[in-house]
Order: C-alpha cells, then sequence, then structure tokens
C-alpha cells in the first residue's frame, strides 16, 4: 500500500464542496439544537405542566437510548408520511438536531441544578422570585459549567454529520466516498476527510476554551 | 403593641418523621432568643419554617400582625401568592450555616442585589449603601472580592451584611458558626454581637453555648422536635429543671 502525498494536494480542493456542506449541517443542527435543547432543559428545571414533563422526558429518554443512524432513518422515512418532504439537506438537520436538543436538555437541566440549593434558598429568602433566581443566580453559575459538555456536544454533531451520508446529503464524507468509488484511492482520501474534520472540531474546541477562560472567568 | 413575631402551632415533619412538634414562640421588639439543643432537634427547622423555607404542616407565623400564607411557598405558587410571601420575607433577614452567598458576584453585588431587583433601590444607591453595611461588619476592603476569595468568616460577615440589606425587622440565625474554625466564629460573633447593641431582633440557633448564654435575652432549649424549657441564660445554664436539659447543659466544658 503506497501512500501518495501529491494526490492529497490534488484531491484536497475536491472536497471542499463537501466540507461546505458539512459546516451548514453543523451549523444549522447546532443552531436549531442548542436553542431547543436549552429551552426544554429550562422547561424541564420549572417543573411546569407536569403533563408536557412526561413527554419531554420520553423524548430525551429515546433519543439517548437509540442510535442516532437508528433516528436518521426514522425521520427520513417518517417526515414524508406525514406529510412533510424536506430535501436530503434538511431532512439531515432535523435528525440531528433533534438529537442533539435530546443532550442539551439534559445538560441545560444538571448545569442549573448543580447551583448549591443553598443559594436558591437565600435568593428566596432576600425575596427575589423565581425568575429572578433562575436568570440572576443560577443561570450565569451554570453556563460556564455547561461550556465542557455543550462543546463536547457540538464536536459531536460536527462528526455525526457524516452520518448523514446514509440519505444522500452530499458532505465531506459521501464526497470522500464518491471520489473512492470512482478512482480507488482510498488513504489519501480519508486522510484529507480526517484532516478537515480535525481541523472544524479543533477550532469549535480552541474557540470554547477562550470563552470558558475570559468570557465566563 | 404587635409581637414581632408569633409561631403558633407550627409543626413539621419530613417523610412522616416528625422534625418539630407543634411548638408556639412570641417574639417582642429587641427579644435576643437564642435556641440551643443537640443537632437534630428542631432548631433549624423551626428557623427555617419562620420564613416557610420549610413549609410547616400545621400552624401559622405572623409576622407584624400580617399571617404568612403558606400557599406562596409552594412549587405552584400563583404569581400573586408567591409575591405576598416575599414581601413578608424580606422583613426577616436569613443567615445560613453555609453562607450560602451568590458565588458568581462580588460581596458588593451580594449584598446589593436584593435592593437593586427587589426594592428597585437605583444602583449607585443601592452600592452605596451596600459598601457602608460591608463597613459595618468591617469588610469595606472586600468589597469587590468574590466569595471564593474570602475566609468563612468573611463571608458569613457579607451574609449578615446582605441579610441587613433589606432592613428586617428580625434576624434569623441559623447556627451561623457552625462551620466555621475558633477564631473566624470569633468574628462572626462579635458582628452579631454588635447587631444586639444596636437593639435587633433575633432568633438564633447556635451551638455556641459562652456566647449564647451573653446576648440571649432569653434562651429555649429543645429536644426531639419539641421545646423543653426556656428561661433566663442564667436559669438554663445554671439551674435547669427538666432531666434533658441537665444532661444537655452537663456537657458543656
Amino acid at each position: 500500500m503506497q501512500f501518495d502525498f501529491s494526490l492529497v494536494w490534488e484531491i484536497a480542493p475536491r472536497l471542499f464542496e463537501g466540507l461546505l456542506l458539512t459546516l451548514q449541517l453543523s451549523l444549522w443542527s447546532t443552531v436549531l439544537g442548542l436553542s431547543s435543547g436549552i429551552a426544554l432543559g429550562l422547561f424541564r428545571v420549572s417543573g411546569v405542566l407536569p403533563g408536557l414533563q412526561v413527554l419531554v422526558k420520553g423524548y430525551v429518554y429515546f433519543m439517548r437510548g437509540t442510535p442516532l443512524l437508528v433516528q436518521i432513518y426514522i425521520v427520513f422515512f417518517l417526515l414524508p408520511r406525514a406529510g412533510l418532504t424536506l430535501s436530503p439537506f434538511w431532512t439531515g438537520v432535523s435528525a440531528l438536531s433533534l438529537h442533539m436538543a435530546a443532550y442539551v436538555t439534559e445538560i441545560t437541566r444538571s448545569a442549573i441544578q448543580s447551583v448549591p440549593p443553598g443559594q436558591g434558598e437565600a435568593a428566596i429568602s432576600v425575596g427575589l422570585n423565581r425568575l429572578q433566581t433562575l436568570w440572576i443566580v443560577q443561570l450565569p453559575q451554570a453556563a460556564k459549567r455547561m461550556i465542557p459538555p455543550l462543546t463536547n456536544e457540538l464536536a459531536s454533531t460536527i462528526k455525526n454529520t457524516s452520518l448523514l451520508s446514509v440519505i444522500a446529503v452530499f458532505e465531506l464524507t459521501k464526497a470522500g466516498n464518491s471520489i473512492i468509488q470512482r478512482e480507488f484511492i482510498f488513504f489519501e482520501v480519508f486522510f484529507v476527510v480526517a484532516f478537515y474534520y480535525l481541523v472544524v472540531v479543533q477550532s469549535v474546541t480552541t474557540v470554547a476554551n477562550v470563552l470558558e477562560r475570559r468570557v465566563f472567568a | 403593641m404587635n409581637p414581632v413575631l408569633q409561631l403558633s402551632g407550627i409543626s413539621k415533619a419530613y417523610n412522616g418523621v416528625p422534625a418539630l412538634l407543634p411548638t408556639d414562640l412570641v417574639v417582642h421588639k429587641g427579644d435576643v432568643i437564642v435556641l440551643i439543643g443537640a443537632s437534630g432537634s428542631g432548631k433549624s427547622t423551626l428557623l427555617r419554617c419562620v420564613n416557610m423555607l420549610a413549609i410547616p404542616d400545621t400552624g401559622t407565623v405572623t409576622l407584624e400582625g400580617v399571617a404568612l400564607d403558606p400557599r406562596g411557598a409552594k412549587p405552584r405558587a400563583s404569581r400573586r401568592e408567591a409575591a405576598s410571601l416575599a414581601k413578608q420575607r424580606i422583613r426577616m433577614g436569613m443567615v445560613f450555616q453555609s453562607f450560602n452567598l451568590f458565588e458568581h458576584l462580588s460581596a458588593m453585588e451580594n449584598v446589593a442585589l436584593s435592593p437593586r431587583k427587589v426594592l428597585k433601590v437605583e444602583k449607585a444607591v443601592a452600592n452605596e449603601r451596600a459598601l457602608d453595611l460591608l463597613k459595618q461588619v468591617g469588610l469595606e476592603d472586600h468589597a469587590d472580592k468574590r466569595p471564593s476569595q474570602m475566609s468563612g468568616g468573611q463571608q458569613q460577615r457579607v451574609a449578615i451584611a446582605r441579610a441587613l440589606a433589606l432592613e428586617p425587622s428580625v434576624m434569623l440565625f441559623d447556627e451561623p458558626t457552625s462551620a466555621l474554625d475558633p477564631r473566624l466564629t470569633q468574628e462572626v460573633l462579635r458582628t452579631i454581637r454588635a447587631l444586639t447593641g444596636k437593639g435587633m431582633t433575633m432568633l438564633l440557633a447556635t451551638h455556641e453555648m459562652r456566647f449564647a448564654e451573653e446576648i440571649a435575652s432569653e434562651i429555649i432549649y429543645m429536644d426531639a422536635g419539641r421545646i423543653v424549657e426556656r428561661g433566663r441564660p442564667e436559669q438554663i445554664f445554671h439551674s435547669p429543671v427538666e432531666e434533658s436539659t441537665k444532661e444537655f447543659m452537663s456537657c458543656i466544658l
């Protein structure tokens, strides 16, 4: 088996398009998954509407207990049946953000609940209402604790976009695969593919580290 | 004149285990009532029932002539119920065993927070007043420090300043020095002593017996969730009547 570096330079630009799609998938899935996950996490902490609480719990339970690949297939086959026909791109974004939201729900809930309950009692005793307690006392402290697990989640989402190749989304992995199938170059292609993922994940991690040190110091 | 605080028939059980049996207590302006007794005797439960951090199973708490509505303390309280209880709670300053400062805020922000957010005092005014209170507890040089940068004694004094910031009519202390070493205990006790000098009404649970004897206008000895004996400090400490009190006193060095 030979590894030809000149091929790497030749392949790298041909995978830009796939990389761009991977970035777009990651971005949209993160925007949707993060915002709805945080909203659901806050809802879980609030304890209001017990019926809906059970529903959210069940959703999280299902999403954490089944493989993402299965979830992608379910969304892919279920959405059209429900009368919602989306492009492969948006089908993929739906699956990934539904998946991410479940994890973010738990990250948000546990971060808020990890703020010592004594501070909540102190907040009550000085007359803050529940919303003020959440907003002024608990959330700022929870936010900092949420950064490392959210960074993990974001990295997972970026890598998980590769699974969308099964529903014909032409992201980075799928794009690499198609070169392999046509030209039978394995190592050089996967080298470039892996390198691109690494660079993207590393940039996200670096930004998160700065955020954790500077902004929430 | 109305008593500042009146408890009648207050009781509380946790998971069917009684922590506080039906208890009556009247606190008048300027009283310094000190609760003593073994751990688990019901002192904390009594204090927490006063401002409804623990919702009493029975009985009523009356503050300055107005009964507290426990519905406001429930998780599903309506906005109005919660607000009306909050209005009464801020008349009682609570100091906790573990300080419970807001960890992400400076000492000054901890003290100024509720005047700003609850009483809607302007920021500059609230800060100035907070600085003044920090001076009172000897911490004007630490105003910008976070709790994690302060000793336990300093944190507890910030917590006292925070409770005083709402100008409460009664202060509730739940074992304020139990988490502190002897030296830090002394600095916190000095702060509390200074408050009694200003005529602050207090309900205080403690294991610092000499301090209790010194500052109390009345000592309440509790055991197994009830008030066993109460009276002037010299009487409780030197000529207790009840067997249980005698035994407890014999443990004091």
